[in-house]
């Protein structure tokens, strides 16, 4: 029973990083912020569970620590916080994206081969032969994230794809947390924290006096 | 080619006589979610023999086109048919590279029934032929990425290889390859959320309008066609989503099992959820063939 438990682990954490590559793509495709919001913060629940596998590193309290924190902020605190800064902020879509929305899906699909193909190049110096598909999913996650700040309009989508960024950069960074802990907690939790005071508090002023950031156009210009 | 197995054969037949009854387990799953017992699950029997047994009538703009495509449509499926594996057991006719004549036979009926919508000159049915013909490009490429990850998984390239003996088996990709076949299922076979199979509005349809003009015994051959291409994608899908028991007998009930589920799953799926506006169908096939894409770059390393 035991090894049998043991023999599913590998197959769990295949469909942690399946499903994080899809919540990715979810997220490039939807122009719903709602349920963006909602995939961003399912896509933090399932990023917490990661420090918690062997692949990662041997079962610790350190481990259940990182676990729990970063499930609790980035899979509850900072959906609910965003959740209540799209009620605050009245918008439901992003409905003018610079890049459409089959376009954007392309170059997920492309970015996640892309990071695929890297992964194998650049795993072999970092952790041997395990961390591959960690370098692949987070660099995937981390260009996808950048690809949202850079192709929306809206404030509140530019802060998911901020969040992806983030994420992306945590399954990188928790494939190197065996060696490292202490750097790549301290980062994580720094960086939400930072995300929290500019991303919830900057925006929801924003939002709620001109309705969009426009990056490359004045707000002033938006005035009849 | 190896030997034939004598059951290989019993198979096509089954198919030929049962496919009916899978549009009955819809309409059956659609009826009971309204909250109505719904028309008998051997509805379709009865419509196909009241329509073999009219006579037709072809208007005087149509030519010989017209008449060919039902015929060429249904042919194209009996020959997918003897392509696909069933119950564990390869296909009548298997070779390296059948996946790829499969999805041109499907292609080739499709192309037959698009002539034969444009042969009638009606405004209607030009519009319905360049929708169905536009929504192909995509669920075609979902359909042909799902059976290249399946082939990357088996090391296969032939249909019955993939799909008949599923050895290598890694529960995520296989998940992402049956979500998206799924999607192709309902795009191939004109469900819900690309198109409405009860919808009788010329300006919303896109099957439906095609196939307007045939009447009598040419409407029951596209009916039948219909059935036995949902037949076809739900056992293709049933075999790419788990590997089968093994022995045959096992694995017929348990694809038949799981075939009725997936019929029955069309139905919720039509009964929970609206036709998407045309311009979105285009987005969610793609989202469809992301997946396939994703599973392929995953076997791919």
């Amino acid at each position: 029973m035991a090894d049998m438990a043991l023999a599913l682990v590998p197959q769990l954490l295949n469909l942690i990083f399946m499903a994080l590559l899809i919540t990715n793509l979810y997220l490039l495709g939807s122009s719903r912020l709602g349920s963006l919001i909602w995939t961003a913060g399912a896509q933090g629940a399932l990023l917490a569970a990661l420090p918690l596998f062997p692949q990662v590193g041997e079962f610790s309290t350190h481990a259940v620590i990182l676990a729990a924190g970063s499930g609790m902020l980035k899979g509850a605190v900072i959906p609910w916080l965003l959740l209540w800064a799209l009620r605050d902020a009245n918008i439901r879509r992003d409905v003018e994206p610079l890049v459409g929305y089959s376009l954007s899906l392309t170059f997920g699909v492309a970015v996640t081969g892309l990071s695929f193909w890297f992964a194998e190049k650049i795993a072999g110096g970092l952790h041997a032969g395990e961390g591959a598909p960690f370098v692949a999913v987070g660099v995937s996650m981390a260009l996808c994230g950048m690809f949202l700040i850079a192709s929306r309009t809206k404030a509140l989508t530019q802060v998911i794809g901020y969040l992806t960024l983030e994420n992306g950069i945590y399954v990188f960074g928790v494939s190197l947390a065996a060696r490292q802990p202490f750097v790549v907690e301290m980062g994580i939790f720094l960086d939400i924290f930072v995300f929290i005071f500019v991303g919830g508090i900057v925006m929801f002023r924003i939002n709620r006096t001109f309705d969009r950031i426009e990056k490359g156009r004045a707000p002033t210009e938006d005035a009849p | 080619m190896g030997a034939l197995h004598p059951l290989s054969l019993v198979f096509p037949l089954m198919a030929l006589a049962l496919s009916p009854l899978l549009m009955g387990v819809i309409n059956r799953t659609k009826a009971a979610w309204a909250g109505r017992t719904g028309q008998p699950l051997t509805q379709m029997y009865y419509d196909l023999a009241r329509l073999w047994r009219k006579g037709a009538v072809y208007s005087r703009t149509t030519t010989w086109v017209f008449r060919m495509g039902p015929v060429a449509g249904l042919a194209s499926l009996l020959a997918a048919l003897a392509l696909t594996p069933f119950g564990g057991l390869p296909a009548p006719l298997f070779f390296d590279g059948d996946l790829l004549v499969l999805i041109y036979l499907f292609g080739a009926g499709r192309f037959f029934t698009i002539l034969a919508a444009l042969d009638t000159g009606s405004a209607f049915e030009g519009m319905g032929a360049s929708r169905e013909a536009f929504f192909a490009v995509f669920a075609e490429v979902i359909f042909i990425l799902g059976l290249a990850a399946l082939a990357m998984q088996t090391g296969s390239l032939s249909l019955s290889g993939m799909l008949a003996t599923g050895e290598k088996y890694d529960f995520a990709a296989s998940a992402m390859v049956a979500a998206a076949l799924f999607v192709a299922l309902l795009a191939e076979n004109a469900r819900i959320p690309v198109d409405d199979p009860n919808t009788h509005l010329e300006l919303t349809m896109i099957h439906e309008v095609m196939v307007l003009d045939h009447g009598g015994p040419d409407l029951a051959l596209i009916e039948y066609g219909r059935a036995l291409k949902l037949w076809l994608f739900s056992s293709i899908l049933a075999q790419a989503l788990t590997p089968l028991p093994g022995g045959p007998g096992l694995a017929v009930v348990y694809m038949l099992t799981m075939m009725t589920a997936i019929a029955i799953a069309v139905g919720v799926v039509e009964s929970t959820m609206a036709r998407l506006r045309l311009t979105f169908v285009p987005q969610f096939l793609m989202g469809a063939g992301a997946l396939s894409a994703l599973a392929v770059i995953l076997f791919l390393r």
